[in-house]
């Protein structure tokens, strides 16, 4: 056959299938509802978010922020059990962000074992093949109706993990979070960009679970991966996936634990987070999507999937 | 929902494209509860920047970006938690073909994702191929290569199918 057969092939199958297909399930009214309800939070998220960058900004101390959020990490501490063991005195040392960006962003600091060239790099092509514009969540006057830069320009490599199933780096940009896989001069990229109003200012307690996902490396070497932020203070951070562990450094208030070999049925228990102090104590823990949290002006901007009530404030990252 | 004319404009685009954009997240994802979430996005975000696109002939450009952008990022991630494991596509319609849909789906869905969005969008969605290359951000050399080994990859899998797949053996019956 043709390339021109194989076309005429696959067009009149590809129209089959689309002329068989189900009626569409929703309205336009519903999709106004939503992006209604859309504006209206990300306006109050993107002034909470502009608030606590401009405070850092200025320099008040991540401490005062909190003042509206007493004991958020001792009471986390409280409802959470305390797991059993702690941090290897051998993991990695921990690393912390150089600044306080324009963006309101940690600027990331060295990252061990990658010159800050090949963070760059790692940045712009991660970023390229993530594609698009990073939008509305940028503090601007009005983001609903705003374009934001290309992803590519705005995302920083904030920590790098290298095992046997690669390179795995996580970035992160005003408004979107990266997961970067590279192989040779290959990038991968999923991750959120947009959805998400608190991203990445804002934390739900001392430690976030920003991606807790798996898949298969272009070598065809299966991995689970758990990555996220951590809270000022958190030197450590101990992840559980289904009876495998790994004690990962904070590294520019961030953390990647990656279990190469798992496949979706290896590791089907939802993983199990834990936040410690450079004293070896627990700060917080957290599971995927629990808990509420509001942002400075007490907007909920993180929500529980089982419905947002005695939400907590929110953690300025950093 | 009463709205201003720009709202109003945005509903009449939504109840002329909703299916079009459904139909398109389906081949792409395989599952018809998961492409109408896509769709949903993809025109949620639409509404957000409504108002900034200037040109009306951008806009279904616009939607089909965010459309094929938000069912890959999905797909690279197969397992992600928080989504529902991909099911098996339930379609009405008559017996006879539909093995041969979910054949057809089936093939679709072990395409890479690059492969996969360039053959819906050039012989679906019936684009050229430098809108394809701009929708996908990649180089028209990279969408001719892409289409060339998913049509190739598709035809060996449907010859495949008509011997040993659910269809054949529909039709064994």
């Amino acid at each position: 056959m043709t390339y021109d057969d194989d076309a005429v092939l696959v067009r009149t199958r590809l129209e089959d299938v689309a002329g068989h297909a189900p009626g569409v399930g929703f309205t336009p009214a519903e999709v106004i509802r939503r992006g209604r309800r859309r504006r209206a939070v990300r306006r109050g998220a993107v002034a909470g978010g502009a608030v606590v960058a401009v405070a850092l900004a200025i320099g008040v101390p991540a401490t005062l922020l909190r003042t509206s959020a007493p004991d958020r990490i001792t009471t986390i501490t409280a409802d959470a059990p305390t797991p059993t063991g702690s941090p290897a005195p051998s993991s990695p040392a921990s690393t912390t962000p150089a600044g306080v960006g324009a963006d309101g962003l940690p600027v990331p600091g060295p990252i061990p074992g990658v010159p800050a060239a090949e963070a760059r790099s790692i940045a712009r092509d991660c970023g390229q093949a993530y594609g698009g514009d990073i939008g509305h969540v940028n503090p601007t006057p009005d983001p609903g109706e705003t374009s934001g830069p290309l992803v590519r320009d705005a995302v920083r490599v904030y920590n790098v993990v290298r095992d046997a199933a690669g390179m795995h780096a996580l970035l992160y940009g005003p408004g979107v979070q990266l997961s970067c896989d590279v192989a040779g001069n290959r990038f991968s990229s999923g991750g959120q960009s947009g959805d998400d109003v608190a991203m990445p200012y804002l934390l739900p307690g001392a430690v976030s679970i920003d991606n807790d996902s798996g898949g298969a490396t272009t070598a065809g070497a299966h991995y689970a991966v758990v990555e996220g932020r951590v809270a000022p203070g958190v030197v450590r951070v101990d992840v559980r996936l289904a009876g495998e562990r790994i004690l990962a450094a904070a590294v520019n208030g961030t953390y990647i634990a990656r279990f190469v070999g798992a496949t979706p049925e290896s590791s089907a228990p939802p993983s199990r987070v834990t936040a410690y102090d450079a004293a070896g104590r627990v700060v917080g823990t957290a599971q995927p999507q629990t808990g509420c949290y509001t942002d400075p002006g007490g907007r909920v901007v993180i929500h529980d999937r089982a419905g947002d009530r005695n939400c907590r404030p929110a953690t300025p990252w950093h | 929902v009463t709205g201003s004319d720009w709202e109003r404009e945005f509903a009449d685009y939504v109840s002329a494209r909703s299916r079009l954009l459904c139909t398109t997240a389906y081949l792409l994802c395989g599952d018809w509860h998961r492409a109408e979430d896509h769709a949903q996005t993809a025109l949620l975000k639409l509404y957000l920047a409504w108002r900034r696109i200037d040109r009306r002939e951008s806009v279904d450009a616009y939607a089909r970006r965010v459309l094929v952008r938000t069912v890959l990022d999905e797909r690279r991630r197969p397992w992600r938690r928080e989504h529902a494991a991909a099911e098996l596509p339930d379609l009405p319609g008559p017996p006879d073909r539909a093995d041969e849909r979910m054949d057809l789906l089936a093939a679709l869905a072990r395409l890479p994702g690059r492969q996969r969005a360039a053959v819906v969008l050039r012989y679906w969605s019936g684009l050229g191929i430098a809108e394809t290359a701009a929708i996908l951000g990649v180089t028209e050399g990279t969408v001719k290569s892409s289409s060339s080994k998913g049509l190739a990859a598709l035809r060996e899998a449907l010859q495949d199918s008509r011997t040993s797949g659910p269809a054949a053996e529909g039709r064994a019956r």
